[in-house]
C-alpha cells in the first residue's frame, strides 16, 4: 500500500464518518410538546391567548390551541420555524426561528413565552416526565409484552 | 546443420522420482528460429523434460533436477513457471487452459488485459480499472495475424471447433512480447488434416521470425515435414539427434521403440492358439467409448474363439477404453457380439452374466475390495453373478454365504498363483502390488469365463510375478479354451503371449499385426504413421504366411529349426 | 423444432410460472389495478435484495444463502437509527452507513469460509446463516441495552435489555416511496426506490466491465484456468461475497422501511430463501443470472404470492391450500433449479466428450 493510497483510503473512511455525523445531525428527530399552559419566568407570568393557530415548519396544526393544552409534533433536524397566530385576528402573529440542541429528545415549547417575547432559553426546555408510581406501571408493561 | 548460437541449451539433464530414474544425461541445443522435434514413447521422458524446462512445481517438490539449463548462454535456475514465462519461454500444453465462456481475445489476454486509467485505483486497487476492449481486440488481431491462422477474435471458446481452441492457446503464447521459445506438446493431436496444415505453416512463419520451437508429437510424418532437427528419447535417455531432412518415419519409429533382438529360442518355442474359424468369440464393430483420457472413437475387430488377442498402443490413445466400454464401466456404443449374438452395452452385469470377465487396469479402485480378505475378493464376482458359494436355506428362501467353501477355494488359488500372504483371510489392501494382481486374476478365473479381458496385467509388478501371471493366462487358454484379450502398453509382453496384436491410435485400430511383425512396424502404427512407410502387407497375407510357417514348424527337424534365420 | 424444444428447456421455470399465474389471476378474481399497484410497490421493495445475489453467481459461488448476514447487518443499522431517533432519508442513509462495516466484516468471514468449502458454497452459506443468526440474537437480545448503551428505552424489552420483538419504523416508514411523489394513472410510483434499483443495476453493469468483473467471470467459469493465469482466485471470490453482503444489507433496509416494522427475530430469516427463489423463478440458474432475471422474478413471484390464496379459495374452497401451494411452488422451484443445474452440467460434460470421439452418441 503506497503512501498515496493510504492517504486516500483514510480520507474516504474519514469522509464516511463525517457523513455519518452530518446525517445524525440533520436527521435527528425531536418531539415538540407545544404547551399553552401559563408559565412563570422570573416571577413574571405569561399567558396564552384564548385560541391560537400554530404552524410548525409551515405545517399547521389540525385544531387551534386553547389555554392549558399540550400538543405533540414530530420534527427532524436542528432548525425550525414556529408561527403562532391569534385565531380571532389572523394578522396578529408571531414568527420565530429556533434551534433545537441535537441531543434534546423531547422539547417543551411554551407558547405563552413566545407570545410574550421572552428570551429563547425560556421557551425551549427539555421535557422530563413527572415521576410516576412505578409499581402499577411495571405490571402494565409486563402485560404489554 | 551449422550450429548458430543456441538460445537454449540442455546439459546433462537428469531426474529421479522417489528413486525411480526417469531421465538421465539428456543434452541438446535449440537455436533461435529453429524447429526441433522431440519424439519418444510415453514414459520416454519428454513430458518430464519439458516440466523441468518450465520449472513446474512438481519438479521442485520432488527434489529438483540434475544438470543445467542455459538460456541465452547463461545458466538459469527458474523458480517457477512465471520465471520461465518472464524469460521468454512459452508452453502450450495438451489440456487446454481456456475459459469456455470467454472470447478468443479475452482468453489470449487472460489476466493480462489492457486497462483504462481510473481515479479510484489508489483506493480500491488496480483491479477497479475498466477493460480497454478496443485495444485488446487490436492486439489480439495482431497476434492472430502473426500466426496466420483463421481465428475470430470475438468468438466464444466454447463455440469453437477444437482446432481453433488449439490455435487460441498458441496465439496466447506468442502474444507475449518477450517470447523467444515455444514448446508445443502434441499440438496436432486434436486437429483435422486441414487445421494441422494451417498450424504447421504458421509454425514455419513463427520460426522464420526468429522464435525457436520445440515440437513434441507422435505424428512422425509431421515431425519429418516440419522440423529442422529431431531428438529421439527412449527410456529417459537421448538416443539420437539428427537433421530432419533426409530422415524417414520408419527410422524414427524404430529408434523410438528400440531394436530388440529376438532370440531364436523365444521365437520357436511359442505355440500360439490357432483359434477356430466358427463365429468369432467376440466381434466388435464401430465401438465408441466415453472414457476420459482413453477415448475410443471407432474400433472394429474380432477375436476368434480360443485365441489370445493383444491390444496395444501408446497411453491415452484409447486401448484401455475398449475393455472398459465393452464391460460396461464407461458409456459406450456400437455393436458388440458374443459368439454371433449381439450384446447390450452399458451395464456391467450383462457381460458378466454372459460369461465375460475383466481384470481391470485399476486394481485398487475397480478390481479389489481393499478392506476385505483374499477369500472375499476372489469369490465375490462369482457369488454375485453365478450364485456360487451360496447355500440355499429354507428351500431357497434365503441364500447363505458358504464361508468354508470360499476359504478352500481361495486357498487353492493362493497355491496355484503363488500368492504371498498370511492366509486367505488377509486383508487384500496389505498385499503387494503383484500379489494384488494375482488376486484380481483369481477373481476373474473363479468365474470360469468364456472371454477374459485383462488390462495391463503386469503393470507395476515384479519379474517373478509377471512370469506367473502370463503363464497362468496361457494355461487357462490352453486348458479351458478361454478366449483372452490382453490390453497392454508393453509390446514385448504382448508379443510373447498373443498371436495377433491390434494397435490403437487416436481411438481407432490402426492395424492388426502378427506377433512376429518387426518392432518398427509396431512403432509406426503406434505413431500413427502407417501411411508413410512402405505399404504393409494386408492382414490376410500375414496370416497366410503365418499359418504356412506354423505348418512348416511342425514338420521341421530340430536341426533345420536351429539353422533357420530369424527375421 | 429442436430449437423450440431447446427454448422450452432453457426457460422451463419462467414458462411454468407464467402458465400458473395466468390461471391463477382470473381464478382469484382480484382487480387488475390492485395487482398492478402491488407489483409496482413490491418491485421497489424487493428488487435490491435479489440483485445483491448476482455477483457471487458470476464468481461461480452459486446462490448466496449467506446474504442473510447482510440482512442482519442492515437490521442492526436500522435498530441503531431507531434508537437514536434519526428520521427520514438521513435515517435510512445512516442505517446503510452503519451496516457497511458490519457487512464488510461478515462478508469477509462468509467468503473466507466458503473458500474452504469450494464446490459446496451454497450449503455452507446456508448453515453459516443459521450460525450468524445466533450471533445476531446475542447482539440483539442480550448486548443491546446492557453492553451497548441504548438512548431510547422504549426499544427495549421489559427486562431492561434486549430489543423488543417488534420495532416500529414509524419515523422512516415509506420514506423512499413518498420522497419523490409520482402518480401515474392513479398508481403510486416509488420513484426513489426505483432510483436506488437503477443505481445498483448501473453499478453491476459497470463492475462487470472492470478487471474485477472480468476476473470474477473467469474464476466463475474455471477456477483452475484462472488460477493458472495468475488471478488471485480466493481473494476475488471473497470480494464478490463482500459486495453481495453489503448490497444485501442495503436491500434489507429498503425492504423494511417499506414494510414499516422490523420483526427483530424473524425479518431476516426467510429473506435468503425468498430472494433466491425469486431470482430462480426469473429464469436464472446457479451459474448464470442477470438483472432481467431479478426483475422478472420479482414480478412473477409476487404475483403468485398475491393471487394464490384467493385463487385457492375460489378453485378449491380453501385459501390455506392456495397458500400452501404458493409455499410449495416457491421452494420447489429452488429444488428444480438445482436439479436442472446438475443435469445440464452432466449433459454438457458428456456432450464435450462426445465431440472428442467424433460426435457419435448412438447409444444402443
Amino acid at each position: 500500500m503506497t503512501l498515496r493510497s493510504l492517504i486516500q483510503r483514510t480520507g474516504v473512511v474519514l469522509g464516511l464518518l463525517v457523513l455519518a455525523a452530518c446525517l445524525f445531525y440533520i436527521g435527528k428527530g425531536h418531539t415538540l410538546l407545544l404547551d399553552t399552559n401559563t408559565i412563570t419566568i422570573d416571577g413574571k407570568e405569561f399567558r396564552s391567548l384564548p385560541s391560537v393557530t400554530v404552524s410548525v415548519d409551515g405545517k399547521e396544526l389540525d385544531f387551534p390551541m386553547s389555554r392549558a393544552e399540550r400538543v405533540m409534533v414530530d420534527v427532524s433536524g436542528p432548525e425550525h420555524t414556529i408561527v403562532i397566530a391569534d385565531e380571532a385576528d389572523a394578522e396578529k402573529k408571531v414568527e420565530k426561528n429556533f434551534t433545537i440542541p441535537t441531543f434534546m429528545d423531547r422539547v417543551l415549547v411554551s407558547i405563552p413565552a413566545i407570545l410574550g417575547s421572552a428570551p429563547a432559553e425560556y421557551w425551549i426546555a427539555p421535557f422530563t416526565p413527572d415521576p410516576v408510581d412505578h409499581a402499577p406501571a411495571e405490571k402494565m408493561q409486563y402485560y404489554k409484552e | 546443420m551449422d550450429r548458430i548460437k543456441a538460445i537454449l541449451s540442455l546439459r546433462g539433464i537428469g531426474k529421479r522420482f522417489y528413486g525411480n530414474r526417469v531421465l538421465s544425461d539428456v543434452s541438446f541445443d535449440v537455436a533461435a528460429g529453429q524447429i526441433l522435434g522431440l519424439v519418444g514413447e510415453n514414459g520416454a521422458g519428454k513430458s518430464t523434460l519439458m516440466k523441468i524446462l518450465f520449472s513446474m512445481p512438481e519438479i521442485h517438490e520432488t527434489g529438483g533436477y540434475e544438470g543445467s539449463i542455459l538460456w541465452n548462454d547463461r545458466e538459469v535456475r527458474f523458480k517457477g513457471p512465471s520465471d520461465a514465462l518472464e524469460a521468454g519461454i512459452g508452453m502450450v500444453h495438451q489440456e487446454f487452459s481456456l475459459i469456455p465462456g470467454f472470447s478468443t481475445t479475452e482468453n489470449i489476454f487472460l489476466n493480462r488485459e489492457s486497462l483504462h486509467k481510473s481515479v479510484m485505483t489508489d483506493i480500491f486497487g488496480s483491479r477497479i480499472r475498466a477493460l480497454d476492449r478496443e485495444n485488446m481486440t487490436k492486439l489480439s488481431q495482431r497476434a492472430i495475424d502473426k500466426l496466420g491462422v483463421p481465428l475470430d477474435p470475438g468468438m466464444l471458446v466454447k463455440e469453437m471447433p477444437v482446432g481453433h481452441k488449439q490455435f487460441t492457446e498458441i496465439v496466447r503464447e506468442i502474444s507475449r512480447d518477450k517470447v523467444k521459445l515455444i514448446v508445443l506438446d502434441e499440438p496436432t493431436a486434436v486437429l483435422t488434416e486441414s487445421e494441422a496444415e494451417v498450424l504447421l505453416s504458421s509454425l514455419r512463419l513463427l520460426a522464420a521470425e526468429g522464435i525457436a520451437i520445440i515440437f513434441i508429437s507422435h505424428r512422425l510424418r509431421e515431425v519429418v515435414e516440419l522440423c529442422d532437427w529431431v531428438v529421439v528419447l527412449r527410456d529417459g535417455k537421448k538416443v539420437e539427434e539428427f537433421p530432419a531432412r533426409g530422415s524417414s518415419v520408419k527410422t524414427i519409429a524404430s529408434l523410438m521403440v528400440g531394436r530388440e533382438v529376438e532370440t531364436q529360442e523365444q521365437a520357436e518355442t511359442r505355440v500360439y492358439a490357432e483359434g477356430k474359424e466358427e463365429p468369432p468369440a467376440l466381434s466388435v464393430e464401430r465401438l465408441w467409448v466415453d472414457m476420459p483420457g482413453e477415448t475410443v472413437r471407432d474400433v472394429t475387430f474380432s477375436v476368434k474363439k480360443g485365441e489370445i488377442f493383444g491390444i496395444g498402443g501408446l497411453a491415452g490413445q484409447g486401448k484401455l477404453g475398449i475393455p472398459n466400454g465393452i464391460m460396461g464401466l464407461a458409456p459406450a456404443g456400437g455393436t458388440v457380439a458374443l459368439h454371433g449374438k449381439p450384446m447390450r452395452l452399458g451395464s456391467p452385469r450383462t457381460p458378466l452374466e454372459l460369461g465375460m470377465a475383466f481384470v481391470s487396469e485399476d486394481r485398487r479402485d475397480v478390481g479389489l475390495l481393499l478392506d476385505e480378505g483374499i477369500d472375499w475378493n476372489i469369490t465375490f464376482s462369482a457369488m454375485q453373478v453365478q450364485n456360487k458359494f451360496l447355500k440355499p436355506i429354507l428351500g431357497g428362501l434365503f441364500q447363505w454365504r458358504s464361508d468354508g467353501e470360499m476359504f478352500d477355494f481361495a486357498n487353492e488359488y493362493i497355491r496355484l498363483l503363488d500368492i504371498k500372504c498370511t492366509g486367505p483371510r488377509q486383508r487384500v489392501g496389505n498385499l503387494s502390488g503383484g500379489n494384488q494382481q494375482k488376486v484380481c486374476l483369481a477373481k476373474a478365473f473363479a468365474l470360469r469365463p468364456d472371454v477374459l479381458f485383462v488390462s495391463e496385467p503386469t503393470r507395476g509388478i515384479d519379474v517373478g510375478a509377471k512370469f506367473i501371471v502370463l503363464e497362468t493366462l496361457k494355461k487357462y487358454n490352453s486348458e479351458y479354451g478361454t478366449t483372452i484379450v490382453i490390453i497392454s502398453s508393453e509390446l514385448e509382453e504382448l508379443r510373447s503371449v498373443c498371436r495377433r496384436i491390434a494397435v490403437v491410435y487416436e481411438g481407432r485400430i490402426e492395424g492388426i499385426l502378427p506377433h512376429t511383425a518387426p518392432l518398427s512396424e509396431f512403432g509406426i502404427l503406434m505413431a500413427g504413421a502407417k501411411d508413410e512407410g512402405p505399404k504393409d502387407e494386408s492382414l490376410e497375407e500375414n496370416l497366410r504366411n503365418e499359418s504356412l510357417r506354423n505348418e512348416s514348424l511342425k514338420n521341421e527337424s530340430p536341426a533345420a529349426a536351429v539353422g533357420r534365420s530369424e527375421r | 423444432m429442436k430449437r423450440l424444444r431447446l427454448f422450452f428447456i432453457e426457460n422451463a421455470v419462467v414458462i411454468l410460472f407464467v402458465i400458473l399465474i395466468s390461471i391463477a389471476i382470473p381464478a382469484s378474481g382480484l382487480p387488475g389495478k390492485f395487482l398492478l399497484q402491488e407489483i409496482l410497490t413490491r418491485l421497489g421493495r424487493s428488487s435490491f435484495l435479489v440483485i445483491a445475489l448476482l455477483l457471487p453467481i458470476m464468481a461461480g459461488m452459486g446462490l448466496n444463502f449467506g446474504m442473510v448476514l447482510g440482512a442482519m447487518a442492515g437490521q442492526i443499522g436500522l435498530i441503531f437509527v431507531m434508537d437514536w431517533k434519526i428520521v427520514g432519508i438521513p435515517g435510512l442513509l445512516l442505517a446503510m452507513l452503519i451496516s457497511l462495516p458490519i457487512s464488510i466484516l461478515l462478508g469477509w468471514l462468509c467468503g473466507s469460509i466458503m473458500n474452504r468449502a469450494k464446490g459446496r458454497e451454497m450449503v455452507t452459506g446456508f448453515i453459516l446463516g443459521f450460525f450468524m443468526n445466533g450471533v445476531y440474537m446475542m447482539f440483539a437480545l442480550y448486548a443491546m441495552g446492557s453492553l451497548i448503551p441504548v438512548m431510547n428505552p422504549e426499544l427495549l424489552l421489559s427486562r431492561g435489555y434486549g430489543i423488543r420483538n417488534v420495532v416500529d419504523l414509524a419515523s422512516v416508514r415509506q420514506t423512499l416511496e413518498t420522497f419523490i411523489p409520482l402518480k401515474v394513472a392513479g398508481l403510486n410510483i416509488p420513484v426513489l426506490s426505483y432510483l436506488f434499483i437503477a443505481a445498483v443495476s448501473a453499478f453491476i453493469v459497470w463492475f462487470r466491465k472492470t478487471k474485477f468483473g472480468q476476473d470474477m467471470r473467469a474464476v466463475g467459469q474455471n477456477r483452475a484456468v484462472a488460477g493458472a493465469a495468475g488471478i488471485a482466485v480466493d481473494r476475488t471470490r471473497i470480494i464478490a461475497v463482500i459486495i453481495s453482503t453489503v448490497l444485501a444489507g442495503f436491500g434489507q433496509i429498503i425492504f423494511l422501511q417499506n414494510l414499516g416494522t422490523i420483526n427483530t427475530t424473524n425479518s431476516h430469516e426467510q429473506i435468503g430463501l425468498f430472494s433466491i427463489a425469486t431470482l430462480l423463478i426469473g429464469g436464472a440458474s446457479v451459474t448464470e443470472a442477470s438483472i432481467c432475471n431479478a426483475l422478472i422474478g420479482v414480478i412473477l413471484f409476487h404475483l403468485l404470492f398475491l393471487v394464490a390464496p384467493m385463487a385457492g379459495k375460489n378453485l378449491i374452497g380453501s385459501a390455506m391450500l392456495g397458500e400452501y401451494f404458493r409455499q410449495f411452488v416457491s421452494y420447489g422451484v429452488i429444488a428444480l433449479a438445482l436439479v436442472l443445474y446438475e443435469w445440464k452440467r452432466v449433459a454438457q460434460d458428456e456432450n464435450s466428450r462426445a465431440r472428442l470421439r467424433g460426435g457419435r452418441t448412438d447409444v444402443p
